[in-house]
């Protein structure tokens, strides 16, 4: 919304076009913020150990798992799931063992691994524009700098 | 800059017996600036005490013609004034400052035995009349502020030759001072000394209907108040690199969205029935779920009502997310055309599909999940924006 109200309001009569690097930018943030959620140390300080594990959420790794993992535990997996719908909430033992079969079926590095293919991409969309509009943006490249993972 | 006229005889004496070459204070720094003698750089330094003080009180003036401000904030406004003109006084009379002036028995005695119980603070409840609670702040001050008028008549004639301290001070400011500030207090001055105006403090000073903003607004204001600040912000003014959007209204875009970021994070939080939000309670906890719905509602409402203030449709459109056809922009397909749905209208449908996949544990291929996101990354996500390093 921000790079679309700006768009609107920017005085140029030729504008950049930036809708591909901002859906790549949402996309490699938001699966970034998946991965965060369950690797990141930081994360478990400033959210809470896991979070996205109390709200049930299909996050990109829990997708993975349930995908990938062979029948009898992604069963395992699916029943924590609907216990947690039933609580409310997981508590700290089930997100350990949802974690551990998170990291058995390589979930969480397979997201790492997206995250970064999605980042490479935004650096292509970045160079496509600064080429477009012949303006180099460091400001924006030290952004995206303080965010990589 | 009032402290630093005041005090420039007592920091140039501290300056030269502590052999330093420099004296910290802002008279020192005029006259190496401008390469002025003593005089006239104090005289500069009154200009910009003047200055400065007309622009207090304007800003005050405003505030109160305005009345959108709080009640709260009216008196904070008020007290600053006292306390400039306080600390006036103050400065033209205490001991610090001027050498020749003494405390008074009572001052002497409070410092000693402390103030009596009677004038302490927590017993100020009651409308106070004109006690003297402060009594002489120092007996050199009566003089010199009943003599106010001989004294700066005489300075503006011959400003170089100051002859007492106070007036060394406040030659020429103190007619702005006790004329503009000061004039409703200026004729009690000299017989009871420096009364404080409480029973002012007593009677409400804005319409109440203000205090009403305060409470629609808490509990946007308590999520604004959550450590973790995204960089949305610094993505603004980055990709502005590229769109040169005037300043101004860059701020208004922030700020618009930082209402719809806002108002989404509270709902998404009552949505996903989270109980916290970064690390903190979420904000239904604290503020209920009505009071929480509400606050959220009249956030978009006001995103809205910037978006139309704007005065481009295209914002309006992307904001308040009325369905129209798509449109071009000079012939090219412009990133507002891309999108078949506008904005807001997404961001509902994609938080739709989330809850529903959670709620009915139904779990969505990858395609599904990118889709959905797509649709929500702008406003309701915002881990993802959250700085790691």
């Amino acid at each position: 919304m921000l790079a679309r109200l700006l768009e609107a309001t920017s005085p140029l009569t030729h504008k950049p076009n930036l809708h591909s690097l901002i859906t790549m930018l949402g996309r490699a943030y938001a699966l970034r913020d998946d991965y965060m959620n369950l690797a990141s140390t930081e994360y478990t300080q400033t959210k809470g150990f896991c979070e996205d594990l109390d709200e049930g959420k299909y996050s990109l790794p829990v997708i993975h798992a349930l995908q990938n993992l062979p029948g009898p535990r992604a069963l395992i997996l699916s029943n924590m799931l609907t216990q947690r719908r039933m609580s409310g909430k997981a508590s700290p033992d089930h997100k350990q063992l949802i974690l551990d079969m998170l990291s058995e079926a390589g979930s969480v590095a397979h997201t790492l691994d997206v995250v970064r293919l999605l980042q490479d991409e935004v650096d292509r969309e970045i160079e496509v524009v600064e080429r477009q509009t012949g303006m180099e943006n460091l400001q924006l490249r030290a952004v995206i700098e303080l965010i990589r993972v | 800059m009032t402290n630093d006229l005041c005090s420039w005889d007592k920091e140039r004496r501290f300056a030269t017996e502590n052999n330093k070459l420099y004296v910290s204070n802002a008279i020192w720094v005029i006259m190496q600036e401008r390469s002025v003698g003593l005089e006239d750089a104090k005289e500069v330094c009154r200009a910009l005490i003047r200055k400065n003080i007309e622009k207090h009180l304007d800003v005050v003036k405003n505030a109160k013609d305005g009345s959108q401000y709080s009640p709260d904030l009216v008196r904070f406004l008020d007290a600053m004034t006292y306390t400039i003109s306080g600390n006036v006084a103050w400065s033209m009379s205490c001991p610090r400052y001027n050498i020749d002036a003494q405390y008074s028995p009572q001052q002497q005695e409070w410092m000693a035995n402390g103030i009596p119980d009677h004038l302490r603070r927590e017993k100020r409840t009651r409308p106070l009349k004109a006690q003297p609670r402060c009594t002489p702040l120092i007996q050199a001050a009566d003089t010199s502020i009943s003599n106010s008028e001989s004294a700066s008549s005489d300075s503006r004639s011959s400003s170089t030759t100051p002859t007492t301290p106070s007036e060394l001070c406040f030659s020429t400011n103190r007619d702005v001072f006790l004329d503009r500030h000061l004039s409703p207090l200026s004729r009690e001055v000299s017989g009871v000394p420096f009364p404080f105006p409480f029973s002012q403090f007593q009677t409400p000073m804005v319409k109440p209907v203000l205090i009403l903003h305060q409470i629609i607004d808490g509990p946007s204001s308590y999520i604004a108040s959550l450590p973790g600040k995204g960089i949305r912000n610094t993505i603004a003014d980055a990709l502005n690199v590229w769109y040169s959007v005037p300043e101004s209204t860059v701020t208004v875009i922030k700020r618009i969205v930082d209402q719809l970021h806002r108002a989404s994070l509270m709902l998404d939080d009552i949505q996903d029935g989270s109980r916290l939000r970064r690390g903190k309670p979420a904000t239904h906890t604290v503020f209920g779920v009505g009071q929480t719905i509400n606050s959220s509602s009249y956030g978009v409402c006001g995103a809205m009502q910037e978006a139309l203030k704007l005065g481009n449709t295209e914002c309006a459109r992307i904001v308040v997310g009325m369905s129209i056809h798509p449109t071009t922009h000079g012939g090219a397909r412009s990133f507002l055309t891309v999108l078949d749905a506008e904005e807001s209208e997404r961001l509902y449908v994609g938080q739709s599909h989330d809850l529903h996949w959670t709620a009915n544990l139904i779990c969505p291929s990858v395609g599904e999940y990118i889709r959905a996101l797509d649709d929500s990354e702008y406003c309701l996500r915002e881990g993802q924006l959250e700085q790691s390093k």
